[in-house]
């Protein structure tokens, strides 16, 4: 067979450049005099704003009828090591590669009000952190993958480690060494695979695509170890219960724009990495290992919703909502069919603009109060009229409200979990049940009701910048809502060929079933010509 | 009557020795000239004998000579392991020149002893013969002994000389001893001969079991390797701190050197054997050493630590014994030489007038005060850790990918745990560097040549981590010689 390492339409090294221009402003940054906060700012700004803007060629440049990678790069890294450089995008990372750019300029103009010492290394660590996310979601080979998945620790952990809350020291070492020691398994088991690889082929190298085609097949108890490295790693990163503990301290601790970039892109990776790798390369210990992941998905979901019932305060809140929904996501995925994974990748992205939303509206309300604790505030909506909106648009796309985002990728998900097992689907619409509680809750008890607090009667509503930065959430909220058929539409090749890599029984066992129902109906029509006919007589 | 016949040695094969030699005895007597306040120009003509020695012997880095009826070899791992030496003593000069005037211990031996003991580590490079080891090991040790006590007026420097001088005496007993065993049992002491011994009877001998263990126990001291490393932190922290990056880098290297080459060359075929042992080594020569560490408040101590958790990890590529196992040792040396000498150079930086800057507390808001600094050390201690983009990164990959090779899985996996532990005590410098405020207002005042090899040291471990393919094919040019 023929191996296909993708095209590029466009003569141009787009992904590199999207990758590395926040960089490049980074070392601007650095060399800029730190007492001029309003330029480090807006510079920052604009860096990631023209990130976002130019990744918007992908949108209309991609070629959503292959599964195939596009605006591919690919030279020779490391000779010696067979390493290469070999960035490209489908279907599964095009659209997580346009929402990092997008929260990533969010992420910077939240920030303005919010962080007020020591903003040049600040936005400097903010650029670094884009540059490494985009990597990950464009790396192709398993050296380079491995090097953006590390790197990106470095900035995330100064980020909550400097501007962080309180107890910004202990969250920050240990959402490093968390997130670190699954990845170190990982590697040893890219290692072992490097050599397996070798010792196929005769040749060394990291490369995906070869890597797909030769290391599948191999035999279930080589299969067994390697996802269970990788499980560790990238299920760390999901967080999948019982591995989330890291994760609302991680969100609680960080700055708002941190837990943005977090929740919107950092969770994606580990879900993102079990379908790019985990799925593909050992297509036979996942189907073994679909009843633990579901199990423990299932468990995230309530277990991270009833957490959420209990929490005083509102990122922690926001946070336990992020283990119960990436539950889903997980779940949704490990079904093995397109309906399922298309949600699940959908559902990723909901999830990244909907509780970035939520991260955000926390930040707002935090900046002009300093509490996050619920019992603080009520009748907000009274003051704040604005926010109050905003705040339910992010809430009800949170919860899954039919004509937002959130409907869309849970009911897709759900569509296609209940396909491959209903009682797992029974399970998880439980979460979706809490969810709406927890939220629905907070919402009741922030917004509404009469102003308890002096302090709160004369808070300032929404700022023109922070209008700025909601408003286009909110539009994606409704678009995706509306009409997210140019969503699936870009996914659908590549989701349909991962899962014939994974799970190609399933097409097998469509066709039989479409050709029984085709025949069924077919007798059918007869039964019923031959009643109508004898009718006429 | 005969004379007796000596044959004559090649003595092209020894040049980088012979220089060094002359190099350090002209240091001595230009020392004579110098006057007290300028000492300082002793160390630019070490610095200067040290890069012109380095030129001439990067020449002979495709030759393969075997001279001194046999003891002595020159081969590319040899002179690669020569240069790394050189360049740890280029590294060294720079960051002490203005460091021992601040110590007030401004004198010319210094660069003559650190002179002298590369030549020892040369000789141990090279050896092809158990006593050459000895030679060189002693040659160096001896110079070493001088240099931990070198402020000798502070009681803890003085403590570390003798400390060291006293483990050291008694291990190379053991070291004797354990070539004495081969020697009764081999009848010779060159690591060919043995190894023919060996091919020949078989490894039937006990006693050469006992020896395997007493030669790796003599190397073990300089190597740090658990259970010898006792001494190691107490040195390293009474020590001059750039007496200290020296001792944790160069001899260090030399040592696991020679115990590769006598392994890999007189012990060949009883691999499976000291593997067993050097396996629980590794493993708790990486272990203790991090777990440790991590209990530490005191830099230097810290790193001391640190160091011998390196040799653990770098015990695995003798172990691995592949082609992939030395050449991700020699790759090693040249990354852990960049990034500890350079972490070291960072305490030296914060040498001031009454703060010796080895306190975890002196790193407090050093990215405030000084941001380039702060930057470099977090390169650093993201290599020490083996996290990308860094030469650390690089060189542990290959280290583990040699152990995985050899099917080491389980020491993968419990090295890979000591690096997450390491994680926690080497970002706990960064933590007090970045997230909390400076204390005193004392200024950085460094000198050039600290400046210069600091941040010289922080770009290459930042370069190499993107761009290994040079320090790759110089490791592997320096394996040709073996399997």
């Amino acid at each position: 067979m023929e191996l296909h390492f993708g095209t590029n339409v466009l003569n141009f090294p787009l992904l590199s450049f999207l990758t590395y221009f926040p960089l490049a402003g980074a070392i601007v940054l650095l060399f800029v005099n730190r007492e001029k906060v309003n330029f480090i700012k807006w510079f920052a700004f604009i860096v990631a704003l023209i990130d976002f803007l130019v990744s918007i060629i992908i949108w209309f440049k991609f070629d959503r009828t292959t599964w195939h990678f596009q605006f591919v790069e690919r030279f020779t890294w490391i000779k010696k090591l067979g390493v290469e450089y070999y960035f490209g995008i489908d279907g599964i990372s095009v659209l997580l590669v346009l929402l990092t750019t997008f929260l990533s300029a969010i992420a910077v103009l939240c920030s303005f009000n919010y962080i007020q010492e020591r903003e040049k290394e600040y936005y400097i660590a903010l650029l670094a952190l884009e540059t490494g996310m985009m990597g990950v979601f464009c790396a192709l080979d398993m050296f380079l993958f491995y090097v953006f998945w590390e790197v990106m620790l470095v900035p995330m952990y100064f980020i909550i480690g400097i501007w962080g809350g309180p107890r910004k020291l202990y969250a920050a070492i240990k959402f490093f060494l968390y997130t670190l020691f699954g990845s170190l398994f990982m590697l040893v088991a890219i290692i072992a695979m490097y050599f397996l690889y070798h010792s196929k082929t005769g040749e060394w190298s990291f490369n995906y695509v070869k890597w797909v085609h030769v290391l599948s097949g191999l035999p279930l108890k080589y299969q067994f170890w390697f996802f269970l490295a990788f499980f560790l790693a990238f299920a760390i990163k999901v967080p999948l219960w019982p591995f989330h503990t890291w994760l609302p301290d991680a969100h609680v601790e960080a700055p708002t724009a941190g837990s943005v970039i977090l929740a919107g892109v950092l969770l994606k990776m580990g879900t993102y990495g079990f379908l790019r790798f985990s799925l593909p390369l050992f297509p036979q210990a996942t189907k073994l290992f679909i009843p633990v992941v579901a199990v423990l998905s299932i468990i995230a979901i309530i277990y991270g919703a009833l957490c959420a019932l209990a929490q005083e305060d509102m990122k922690k809140l926001v946070a336990y909502s992020s283990v119960s929904h990436m539950g889903l996501v997980m779940l949704a995925m490990f079904m093995l069919n397109p309906t399922a994974i298309e949600g699940s990748i959908l559902q990723m992205v909901n999830h990244g603009l909907s509780t970035g939303a939520l991260f955000l509206i926390v930040g707002i309300i935090y900046e002009r109060r300093h509490t996050r604790l619920i019992k603080e505030y009520g009748g907000i909506s009274k003051v704040m009229p604005a926010f109050a909106t905003f705040f339910m648009f992010a809430m009800l796309s949170s919860i899954g409200l039919p004509g937002l985002n959130g409907f869309i990728g849970e009911f897709t998900c759900l569509a296609g979990v209940f396909k491959a097992n209903w009682k797992y689907a029974a399970f998880a619409v439980t979460g979706v049940i809490l969810g709406a509680a927890y939220m629905l809750w907070l919402y009741q008890r922030t917004m509404f009701g009469t102003i308890t607090k002096e302090e709160n009667k004369h808070l300032k509503d929404m700022t023109l910048r922070e209008w700025v930065y909601m408003t286009p959430l909110v539009i994606c909220f409704i678009w995706i809502g509306i009409y997210p058929k140019p969503f699936f539409k870009m996914m659908e090749a590549s989701v349909k060929h991962v899962v014939e890599q994974v799970n190609p029984e399933y097409f097998q066992k469509k066709a039989n079933e479409e050709a029984k129902l085709k025949k069924l109906i077919k007798d059918g029509m007869k039964v019923s010509m031959r009643t109508s006919s004898s009718a006429v007589d | 009557m005969s004379a007796i016949n000596v044959p004559v040695p090649n003595l092209s094969a020894i040049v980088p020795e012979i220089l060094t030699t002359v190099l350090a005895c002209f240091l001595l007597m230009f020392d004579l000239f110098v006057p007290k306040d300028r000492k300082r120009v002793v160390g630019i003509v070490a610095l200067i004998g040290c890069i012109f020695v380095g030129a001439v012997t990067a020449k002979y880095i495709n030759e393969h000579i075997v001279t001194f009826s046999g003891m002595f070899i020159l081969d590319p791992f040899s002179v690669v392991l020569k240069l790394l030496f050189l360049l740890c003593d280029v590294v060294v000069i720079l960051i002490s020149l203005r460091y021992l005037e601040i110590e007030n211990v401004s004198l010319g031996e210094y660069y003559a002893l650190l002179i002298f003991a590369t030549v020892g580590m040369m000789i141990m490079a090279s050896a092809n013969d158990l006593i050459m080891v000895y030679l060189g090991l002693e040659t160096m040790a001896l110079s070493v002994y001088v240099l931990a006590g070198f402020t000798r007026m502070t009681p803890k420097a003085a403590e570390a000389a003798l400390k060291y001088f006293l483990m050291g005496v008694f291990i190379s007993g053991i070291f004797l001893y354990g070539i004495a065993l081969t020697y009764g049992v081999v009848g010779s002491t060159g690591l060919p001969d043995v190894s023919q011994y060996i091919t020949l009877n078989g490894f039937k001998n006990p006693v050469l079991g006992v020896a395997v263990i007493l030669i790796a126990a003599g190397l073990g001291l300089e190597i740090a390797m658990a259970p010898f490393h006792f001494w190691a932190p107490d040195v390293y922290e009474g020590a001059p701190t750039s007496v200290t990056a020296f001792i944790s880098v160069a001899p260090k290297v030399a040592a696991i050197a020679a115990l590769f080459r006598i392994y890999i060359e007189a012990f060949n075929l009883m691999a499976a054997y000291w593997q067993s042992i050097l396996w629980l080594v590794a493993a708790l020569t990486m272990t203790i050493g991090n777990v440790t560490a991590v209990l530490q408040n005191n830099v230097k101590r810290m790193l001391a630590y640190s160091s011998i958790a390196h040799a653990g990890y770098m015990l695995m590529g003798i172990l691995a014994y592949n082609k992939l196992g030395l050449a991700a040792l020699a790759f090693y040396f040249f990354a852990y030489c960049l990034m500890n000498i350079g972490a070291f150079g960072i305490v030296i930086y914060l040498r001031r007038q009454n703060i010796v800057g080895d306190n975890l507390e002196d790193f407090k808001g050093l990215a405030q005060v000084h941001p380039m600094l702060a930057l470099v050390m977090v390169v650093f201690l993201l290599s020490l850790t083996g996290i990308p983009p860094t030469v650390g990164f690089v060189g542990k990959f290959l280290l583990f990918s040699a152990a995985v090779e050899a099917g080491f899985y389980w020491l993968v996996a419990i090295a890979v745990l000591n690096s997450v532990i390491s994680l926690y005590y080497y970002f706990k410098i960064a933590k007090v560097m970045y997230m909390e405020n400076p204390e005193v207002d004392v200024p950085l005042s460094a000198g050039m040549g600290l400046k210069v090899a600091v941040f010289t040291l922080g770009l290459l471990t930042f370069v190499l981590g993107i761009y290994p393919h040079p320090l790759i094919s110089l490791a592997q040019r320096s394996i040709s010689s073996f399997f």
